[in-house]
């Protein structure tokens, strides 16, 4: 009863009650995933830290017919595993720390070729720091790099939709769940779309719950896929700062957006600035950085295009900002009959030059 | 002996005919009742008995059989009393049955012979006028309602007794004629959105609102005037006339709230429930069957705060009534049909504490955000056509003297949403629904007519905005009443622009802080 290498790596990743300690220590007791399977329970008890529960979970369906049906199930979801083992998992993530022992994903892993950058950030995030992170997600991807993100709320998301409003970029999100849930629900859209352009990846196992030990775990997989980290508004306990640890630790650039003194919502990028990571104000930062340098057609897909506007849009246009203005109180604010501010902000709208927030409130688009 | 008196009974806010006969013949003594009768109607026996006796009346020890038909409806209420003594005297020959047959008697007795005033006098007094009845006795205290009616005599009786007296002699003393002046100078709150400082868009919102019928979503801070614009709606909806005064009056009549000095509404309600109301409050129903708040702002304007607070299920009551413009309620006894043709107008707040998206005050979670909304049902939010956000006040706006003179009164605002009214009438005057909220689909491609231009500048926001076809068809029935306030024969770029904004908050997007 052979089977083939990855059926043995892939039943060991996803045994129930299994983690990365366990696995650790079974590896090291018994070499390999091979003779983990072929192992007697007698065997098993001799491991530290192995109890009863997980000796159960080991013995359930060690077949060669249960591991395959289930390897198939997994092909069904449509749902790729990879191990350490084979090739095509990430070269990066091999020389991290407690680097995984194997991913499950949707779409594809990383090019290995391109750059990669993480975005990570506060949940909630202001209006301004999500607008932020979506024009650096965007420029990011015009620029070629792969952007790499964790998918929750906020900053994480924003700079996703950013690479994904870039025809041609790619995103990639590693969860804290299985890679066939969708957590936080709301963001559907993205997870669809995603695996289209870039993926989802995970080291859980398929249907694996949102628990919170979990997405402090996938903070490594984040930093360690990608060669620098950027990190737009994180608060003094933010969980992006373990990004930035791991992402240290691993020696991979850290970039922060800088923000006010005062500002609870900067207090822990800007104690990284101290420290010594790297500022950025705009994206050429992370490309000089990281020493990749702007090839001429990419710097030309970065500059605005110059809409030619009529007086009054303009008067329109200049008196938005970043935080959400209510239509009535630009009316007032320029004078003009408020029907046709709302003409014109739909206008302009519809350009992609502004952004609605709720629903009448409006913002320039960076 | 053997006789009829008539009375009437309310069905709804109908009335309908009810025959109170009486026979007298030997056996044991006793007055019995029969004909479906609730309790109150069946306690008239003692209150009859007793009255009679106390206005001077012997009874002779006779077997007494009243029947009140039709024997099949369910008879609730007080108001038989008085017919059934008439009949009972009747029966004794007390007066002749010829010169009764053609009266309605109305009026539920005290012990002590007075006459006492009843419920729903108006429908039933109307009903006795459509019968062909030329005289209608009534309780004093309703007489000035039941004059409301014109080509029936109405006769007020304050006692039993006054009453035989006049049906003895067969003559009724000239009563002094009560027009309905005091109806004219009823209490005159003044709410006018000469008032109302800022709130530009709210002001204009409103008044398409109204034109077209429109529901009404208010989404604000608080404190930022929703309610006391919602106040001032019934001000800018044109004057009723005469029939859709007399609808309102019925219902108020039936549910008992019409005042003993001016028992006619000439003003459109305002009704505004508080979030705990139960279902049968808010719908109407019951036992014997009360119209509802919904009912009860017929005509003019009933208005949700905290459309958030109130009962999942109670609110989505609402959405059949509000498409049919009529409650129906089904009891064992038959099915009553109260009308309820509203303006809705609804407020909230957008978030637990009220300030979001302003994010410098607003310090509730996304979670809290989305779910505050959330609590309001989706087919609900889907019916409100107009939805508009109120903003804080600036000091600026809080100086009274100087806006007061730059705002607009309710009456300017209330001629052109005539004018609007008027159009939509003379346009659907062959179809069987008259405001632009009204329009099924099928009707609008033929009823909501874009200019070239305007429909290449729809078709990009639709696209842009990802509208579903129900927002896309509101959207076109919202431009179809600018377009009316505005003249217009089609509809026109910027009336596309302008109900843009006013489409209802999608949820998706709110407290994600997304554009």
């Amino acid at each position: 009863m052979v089977m083939e290498q990855k059926l043995y790596d892939f039943w060991l990743c996803s045994r129930k009650g299994i983690g990365l300690r366990k696995r650790e220590r079974l590896l090291r007791h018994f070499g390999s995933p091979e003779e983990i399977f072929f192992a007697s329970e007698e065997q098993y008890r001799q491991v530290k830290g192995i109890n009863e529960k997980d000796i159960a979970s080991l013995s359930a369906g060690r077949s060669k017919e249960a591991v395959r049906e289930e390897y198939d199930r997994l092909a069904r979801q449509g749902i790729s595993f990879v191990s350490v083992r084979q090739d095509g998992f990430p070269e990066k993530l091999k020389q991290i720390a407690d680097a995984p022992y194997g991913l499950y994903y949707r779409g594809n892993l990383p090019d290995e070729k391109k750059p990669c950058v993480a975005v990570v950030g506060a949940r909630d995030a202001s209006f301004e720091g999500m607008q932020i992170a979506r024009k650096f997600g965007y420029e990011l991807a015009a620029n070629g790099i792969q952007v790499i993100s964790g998918m929750a709320r906020g900053i994480d998301i924003h700079a996703q939709r950013g690479a994904l409003d870039y025809a041609g970029g790619s995103t990639y999100s590693v969860l804290g769940t299985g890679a066939d849930v969708c957590y936080p629900r709301q963001h559907i859209e993205e997870y669809m779309l995603m695996q289209e352009h870039g993926g989802v990846i995970t080291e859980f196992p398929p249907a694996s719950p949102s628990l919170p030990f979990q997405f402090a775990m996938r903070n490594r997989i984040i930093s360690g896929l990608s060669d620098g980290v950027l990190l737009i508004e994180a608060g003094e306990k933010s969980g992006s700062l373990i990004t930035a640890e791991t992402g240290l630790e691993q020696g991979r650039e850290i970039f922060v957006v800088p923000g006010g003194i005062l500002d609870s919502r900067y207090k822990g990028g800007n104690k990284l600035l101290k420290q010594g990571a790297a500022p950025v104000t705009c994206v050429s930062d992370i490309l000089d950085g990281l020493g990749i340098f702007l090839d001429a057609p990419a710097a030309e897909r970065m500059k605005k295009s110059d809409v030619m506007l009529e007086t009054t849009e303009k008067i329109v246009y200049a008196s938005l900002g970043l935080e959400p203005v209510h239509v009535s109180c630009i009316a007032e604010q320029t004078g003009l009959p408020l029907q046709n501010v709302m003409e014109i902000l739909l206008a302009l709208q519809v350009r992609n030059m502004v952004d609605t927030v709720g629903n009448n409130y409006f913002v320039i688009r960076l | 002996m053997y006789s009829v008196a008539f009375c009437a009974a309310v069905r709804g806010i109908e009335g309908c005919m009810i025959q109170v006969e009486t026979d007298v013949s030997e056996g044991l003594p006793g007055l019995s009742l029969v004909g479906f009768l609730s309790s109150e109607v069946k306690e008239a026996r003692e209150r009859v008995r007793i009255a009679l006796k106390n206005s001077g009346f012997r009874i002779l020890p006779k077997k007494i059989t009243v029947n009140l038909s039709p024997a099949d409806i369910r008879k609730g209420g007080t108001g038989y009393d008085l017919a059934i003594a008439v009949s009972v005297l009747a029966s004794f020959g007390s007066f002749s049955p010829k010169f009764i047959e053609d009266m309605v008697f109305i009026g539920e007795l005290g012990l002590d012979g007075s006459v006492k005033e009843v419920h729903g006098i108006l429908p039933m007094v109307y009903t006795a006028y459509e019968n062909g009845m030329k005289y209608c006795i009534v309780p004093e205290d309703n007489r000035k309602e039941a004059m409301l009616v014109k080509g029936i005599q109405i006769v007020g009786v304050s006692s039993l007794g006054q009453l035989t007296d006049w049906l003895a002699r067969e003559a009724f003393p000239r009563q002094e004629e009560q027009g309905n002046n005091a109806a004219t100078e009823q209490e005159n709150i003044i709410c006018d959105f000469c008032d109302v400082n800022g709130q530009k868009s709210v002001r204009r919102a409103v008044e398409v609102a109204v034109a077209g019928r429109h529901n009404l979503l208010m989404v604000g801070p608080p404190g930022s005037g929703k309610t006391m614009i919602a106040k001032r709606i019934p001000g800018i909806m044109p004057e009723m006339n005469f029939e859709e005064q007399m609808e309102i009056s019925k219902i108020y009549s039936v549910a008992g709230y019409l005042s003993r000095e001016c028992p006619v509404i000439e003003k459109r309600p305002f009704r505004s429930p508080h979030h705990t109301i139960t279902e049968k409050a808010l719908i109407g129903g019951g036992t014997f069957p009360k119209p509802g708040e919904i009912s009860l702002a017929n005509g003019g304007v009933l208005f949700l705060d905290e459309l958030g607070e109130f009962h999942r299920q109670t609110i989505d009551l609402l959405r059949q009534p509000l498409e049919e413009g009529v409650v129906h309620i089904s009891r064992v006894d038959g099915n009553y049909s109260y009308p309820a043709k509203i303006q809705l107008v609804a407020a909230t707040n957008p978030c637990p504490c009220g300030y979001y998206p302003d994010r410098k005050k607003c310090r509730c979670s996304s979670w809290q955000i989305k779910n505050y909304l959330g609590k309001i049902s989706q087919p609900m939010l889907e019916r409100m056509d107009i939805c508009v956000e109120t903003q804080p006040l600036g000091y600026n706006d809080l100086d009274m003297a100087k806006a007061t003179e730059q705002n607009e009164c309710s009456q300017a605002i209330r001629a052109r949403v005539a004018e609007a009214q008027q159009i939509q009438k003379e346009r659907y005057r062959k179809e069987p629904f008259f405001h632009n909220s009204q329009l099924p689909p099928s009707k609008i491609p033929v009823y909501c007519k874009t200019s070239p231009e305007a429909e290449e500048f729809a078709k990009q926001t639709f696209q842009k905005l990802g509208f579903s076809a129900r927002t896309y068809h509101k959207l076109l029935k919202v431009c179809r009443t600018i377009a009316d306030l505005a003249g217009a024969e089609t509809i026109e770029k910027a009336h596309i622009a302008e109900a843009v904004f006013y489409r209802s908050i999608d949820r998706k997007y709110w407290g994600e802080g997304e554009w």
